[in-house]
């Protein structure tokens, strides 16, 4: 029996037993300086298409109805002012003499992923298979923000595990690319700020004041110190219902992910300045070094094969997966316009260096010349392998191929949008509706046009062949969604509430020019002390950007119970 | 009872000169020296006779026993003459009268300290309640226990406003805009202390704004606040549904003494910052407000856990639903808006029923912080939802005490055409310029909900610190039958004046301080 279950079930038994018809505030003391909040919440999400044929979604017999997640989530908060505690406690007095206020902030987190031992058989053998990662990947126990904040006048100083987000745009990461996300569940359909991962930070600001006619003027510095805290995206382990798209071929079982090492070199640094522009127009810019959301494969030869030798053993072929630490300089702005009573927000970004994937740097070994083979041969050695080397562009045995290496080119990615709120009075006569929309771009500079995401288009067969022996086409894995020099995606929200803010209706929407659709309505209810919502997620369209997950629509349904 | 026009006629000048003869005599005899008049009361007669030509609209109020505010709303009477053009003033006030006794009653308005109102004898409080406060006795959604107050909130007023009483006399104008503006030179105040405006001449058309900036400038005298509340959330059938916990910090850059040696370099009028501590899934949730002098809007910055950032906020929706409650932000403190933003007009003056949390002078003990505080022993209110036995609205506030104060009643109409409230009248106590009652038309015209705010006293042991604080804050949505109260400084909401605040929390650094 796992203990980690046990606690979580009594955690969960000590909420409910807890149960108030409201949710009020829990102070330990008076001056309301000690608090504590808590909040239960389970989330069943089952699928509502067929993992599309000879597509890349696992387990393969994934149909309509079939659970996908089960995630159980358990957060405890603690706040702590402590100013009255360094008058009275003796070891803080020194705050006290130098009138420094400080405070301290803690989140347990308690997760417990329940697929891949109460889901269908696919998702339990998927934990059969690959137990030790799954094990670690489906549950967790954090101290997940931890922090001491300290201030003086203009000074104020964060120490401690927290997030930190920069920037004006909702969705993408333009200078909010600080903390790194947790890309193993929800993916695309899950909300940003929960699968942010909080960093071992030390961060502070300066208030400069005014400036001529810039007002709350304001420097701010983080760091991360590589030494302590290098963590960076995880990669969905494979099977996993949110991984991307990948064929299941030999190859993957010798996918290496390599993390930044605890290094010095490997810290987060940043800084930004921030001012507000008359009264109106809020500015920042900003120049910071991290790491990007997803780790950038590529073929490497386990042992370098000399030249003019050919490579006999295929084993020798493996993916590493790294991350190349990013710089990226930007500033954003924020404009209210009082006669449209519109808020306009704008975001540009450089990323310096940033890795991608370019067919003929990132998967080399692929393109390297081969001794060719009778269609006989190649056949009988598929059968033999398990898989065909004709999926990989090898109609023969590969002769000197080299290791390959990670593209590098310079990013600038920019946003525009606007918000407002509006009355729509037939709609709803006591509460505004929010909108929300941006256009969100890029462009890759020295682009080179082989420049793709590492996922195999699916339904893609070598032309012209097929297997004579099993009568079957030959897979291509060397079709890859292609990513342009430029790139295009509006998105959109709107939402109110109704009854007295129990019922909050959303619906949320993106598409990308390359042709792909992304909707995302949702409706939450309250009923203290619980929260009940409902989100529908849909992908309609190519198979580029977020279509990669075009097959696998879904329902989530969401309870939970907060402690205040 | 039915009335006939001629008795409605005979009621309406018999109280004119009863009732209201002070404020109409004035204007009167002025009219009358300057027409060659011997009698002003022929004046008064005369502007009578020209209201109550009005037939077809009074019926109409008449039979269906539209609200006051409904029938204070309609269109100008047509001018009658040259005459009667100078009587406009005078005629608004006397119509005013005319459509609060135009509606039938059975007896006058009149109470005493022990009495209660309730559903059998609420014709006693009727002309001493908004129509919509009454209508909630009438249907035994409530009772008032009348009683009175053991001091006088005047001398919990800060020195330095009474002092402004005389000091301030003539010292300030309003200009076309709205605008407080030096009588002498028109020019911007860059500081002001106490009342701006402690003398009120109800013939000034300017007298509503005036006011309300009083009303203002008594809120920046409490210095800088820190201010925890919660509010509840509470339906007829349900009763309490919901609760958040907030904290809100106030950094006026007026009315106080020390608050003249601040460095303004924008021209603030104050900083508010406000936190939300609970539920859980909105805590953290933080928004910053910088309000200016003169005309220019807000600069609101808000921060949602949900996207770890703070963004610039609308400061334009300021009448839009506070996180789903009855109550919208400019309802905070009886009225939190921009005077400016709205047009202004005095109705009357008259008495009314203020409700109090408890007749005693509460404690105030210095604050850890730096000013004062309330403490834990202060009287909590009771609602209907918590008290055994009660018969009415749950939202009732069952404990608080009634009590007899002067009021300006004022009309206040949003500029902002988008803004979702139509007309409010502000009850306002006379004595400290603190709206004791905000009833609220949408846009319509049509009465919707009655915001009520109750003032405490309170004083340190020595009683040498005095002040006033906000003890309960209510809104009642009669259409959907609703309310949502605060729980203003309370046994465990302890309230802080002149607190020790750094300017530097309310920059865009500083806010992040505040934000997860």
């Amino acid at each position: 029996m796992d203990w980690q279950k046990v606690a979580t079930g009594a955690l969960s038994a000590l909420l409910i037993l807890g149960l108030s018809t409201r949710s009020e505030g829990f102070y330990v003391d008076d001056q309301k300086t000690l608090s504590f909040g808590a909040k239960a919440e389970a989330r069943v999400t089952f699928r509502l298409q067929d993992a599309e044929k000879n597509g890349y979604s696992y387990p393969r017999d994934v149909k309509v109805g079939d659970l996908v997640q089960w995630r159980n989530l358990a957060l405890i908060e603690i706040n702590h002012d402590l100013r009255t505690l360094t008058k009275d406690l003796g070891i803080l007095c020194p705050l006290e003499k130098l009138k420094i206020r400080s405070k301290y902030h803690i989140v347990g987190r308690f997760m417990y992923e329940a697929l891949y031992d109460v889901g269908s058989d696919g998702f339990k053998a998927v934990s059969d298979n690959d137990k030790e990662n799954i094990d670690d990947f489906k549950q967790a126990y954090d101290m997940w923000e931890f922090y001491f904040d300290f201030s003086r006048g203009p000074w104020f100083l964060r120490i401690g595990r927290q997030i930190l987000a920069w920037g004006e745009t909702d969705i993408f990461r333009l200078l909010d690319g600080i903390n790194p996300l947790d890309n193993t569940f929800g993916g695309p359909f899950e909300d940003l700020d929960d699968r942010r991962i909080p960093l071992w930070m030390l961060r502070g600001s300066y208030n400069l004041g005014s400036l001529g006619p810039f007002y709350s003027l304001s420097i701010e510095g983080f760091w991360v110190p590589g030494t302590w805290d290098s963590k960076v995206a995880p990669w969905a382990p494979f099977g996993t219902p949110y991984m991307a798209p990948d064929p299941e071929v030999s190859v993957y079982n010798r996918l290496f992910v390599n993390p930044p090492a605890k290094e010095t070199s490997n810290s987060r640094w940043g800084g930004r300045l921030q001012w507000v522009f008359g009264t109106d127009m809020n500015c920042s810019v900003a120049h910071y070094k991290s790491f990007m959301d997803l780790g950038t494969p590529y073929f490497v030869l386990a042992e370098p094969v000399p030249e003019g030798s050919p490579l006999l053993d295929f084993s020798a072929l493996q993916i590493n997966v790294e991350y190349p630490p990013v710089q990226v300089t930007g500033g954003s702005m924020t404009y209210w316009e009082s006669m449209t009573n519109i808020v306009f927000r704008g975001e540009i970004a450089q990323f310096w260096d940033e890795p991608l994937v370019e067919v003929s740097k990132n998967m080399r070994p692929l393109l390297a010349d081969y001794i060719p083979l009778p269609p006989l041969a190649l056949d009988a050695l598929a059968v033999h392998a398990g898989e065909d080397a004709r999926s990989f562009g090898f109609f023969g045995i590969p002769l000197s191929p080299k290791s390959g290496n990670i593209a590098k080119r310079d990013v600038l990615r920019w946003m525009l949008g606007f918000d407002k709120q509006i009355w729509m009075r037939k709609l709803n006569k006591e509460s505004m509706f929010f909108t929300s929309f941006q256009y969100f771009g890029q462009w890759i500079q020295n682009y080179q046009d082989d420049t793709v995401l590492p996922c195999a288009i699916p339904d893609r067969f070598v032309p012209g062949t097929v297997n004579s022996l099993t009568g079957e086409p030959v897979p291509n894995y060397l079709d890859f969604p292609k990513i342009g020099r430029t790139e295009h995606i509006f998105t959109a929200l709107i939402t109110t509430n109704y009854r007295k803010g129990c019922l909050i209706p959303q619906m949320a929407a993106a598409y990308d020019l390359s042709g792909v659709w992304l909707l995302l309505p949702s409706i939450e209810f309250i009923r203290e002390p619980f929260r009940f919502g409902i989100q529908y997620a849909g992908i309609v369209g190519n198979y580029t950007s977020y279509g990669l997950f075009r097959d696998r629509d879904q329902v989530s349904f969401t309870i939970g119970y907060l402690l205040n | 009872m039915e009335f006939t026009l001629s008795e409605e006629h005979r009621m309406i000048q018999h109280h004119v000169r009863q009732f209201m003869v002070r404020e109409i005599e004035p204007v009167a005899e002025r009219i009358a020296i300057r027409e060659g008049r011997s009698d002003p009361h022929s004046v008064v007669d005369e502007v009578l006779k020209e209201t109550l030509t009005w037939k077809s609209y009074e019926a109409e109020v008449t039979r269906f026993s539209c609200s006051r505010q409904r029938l204070s709303a309609a269109p100008e009477k047509p001018k009658g003459g040259e005459a009667m053009a100078e009587f406009k003033k005078l005629g608004v006030l006397v119509l005013t009268l005319c459509c609060i006794l135009g509606v039938p009653r059975g007896s006058l308005g009149d109470v005493a300290p022990g009495d209660v109102i309730d559903k059998s004898n609420w014709q006693k409080a009727e002309d001493l309640l908004p129509e919509s406060v009454l209508n909630w006795v009438k249907k035994g959604d409530g009772l008032l226990k009348i009683d009175e107050i053991k001091y006088d909130q005047r001398e919990f007023i800060q020195p330095w406003v009474t002092e402004s009483m005389t000091g301030n006399v003539g010292k300030y104008a309003i200009d076309e805009e709205g605008q407080i503006i030096h009588a002498k030179d028109g020019k911007e105040p860059e500081f002001i202390l106490g009342f701006p405006f402690p003398r009120i001449d109800p013939d000034d058309p300017r007298a509503g704004p005036k006011i309300m900036y009083n009303k203002c400038y008594h809120s920046y005298s409490f210095g800088n606040l820190k201010c925890p509340w919660d509010m509840r959330w509470v339906g007829r059938s349900t009763g309490c549904e919901r609760e958040i916990g907030c904290t809100a910090r106030v950094f006026p850059f007026q009315g106080y003494p020390e608050a003249r040696e601040l460095s303004n370099p924008k021209g603030m009028l104050k900083y508010t910052l406000f936190t939300v501590e609970s539920p859980f899934d909105i805590a953290g949730t933080a928004v910053m407000l910088w309000r200016y002098r003169g005309a220019r809007d807000d600069s609101n910055f808000g921060y949602l856990p949900a996207i770890r950032r703070v963004r610039r906020m609308s400061p334009a929706n300021r009448s839009d639903s506070f996180v789903g409650s009855d109550c919208c932000v400019d309802d905070a403190w009886g009225f939190d808006g921009k005077v400016s933003f709205f047009d202004w007009k005095l109705i009357r003056k008259q008495e009314m029923l203020v409700p109090f949390v408890t007749g005693d002078v509460e404690r105030a003990v210095p604050n850890p912080e730096g000013g004062w505080r309330s403490t834990k022993d202060i009287k909590p209110v009771s609602y209907g939802f918590e008290t055994e036995g009660w018969q009415g609205a749950p939202w009732f506030p069952v404990s608080v005490i009634w009590v007899k104060k002067p009021a300006w009643v004022i009309r206040a109409t949003p500029k902002d055409p988008y803004y979702n409230y139509g007309t409010i009248e502000y009850w306002v106590n006379a004595d400290i310029f603190f709206p004791a009652y905000s009833v609220i038309n949408d846009r319509a015209g049509t009465y919707w909900k009655t915001f009520l705010t109750g003032m405490s006293a309170f004083e340190s042991d020595d009683k040498k610190m005095k002040f006033l604080m906000i003890s309960m804050q209510h809104m009642v949505d009669d259409r959907t039958q609703h309310s949502s109260y605060v729980e203003a400084c309370s046994p465990r909401n302890h309230w802080a004046q002149w607190v020790e605040m750094d300017p530097n929390d309310f920059s865009l650094a500083g806010f992040q301080k505040f934000c997860k």
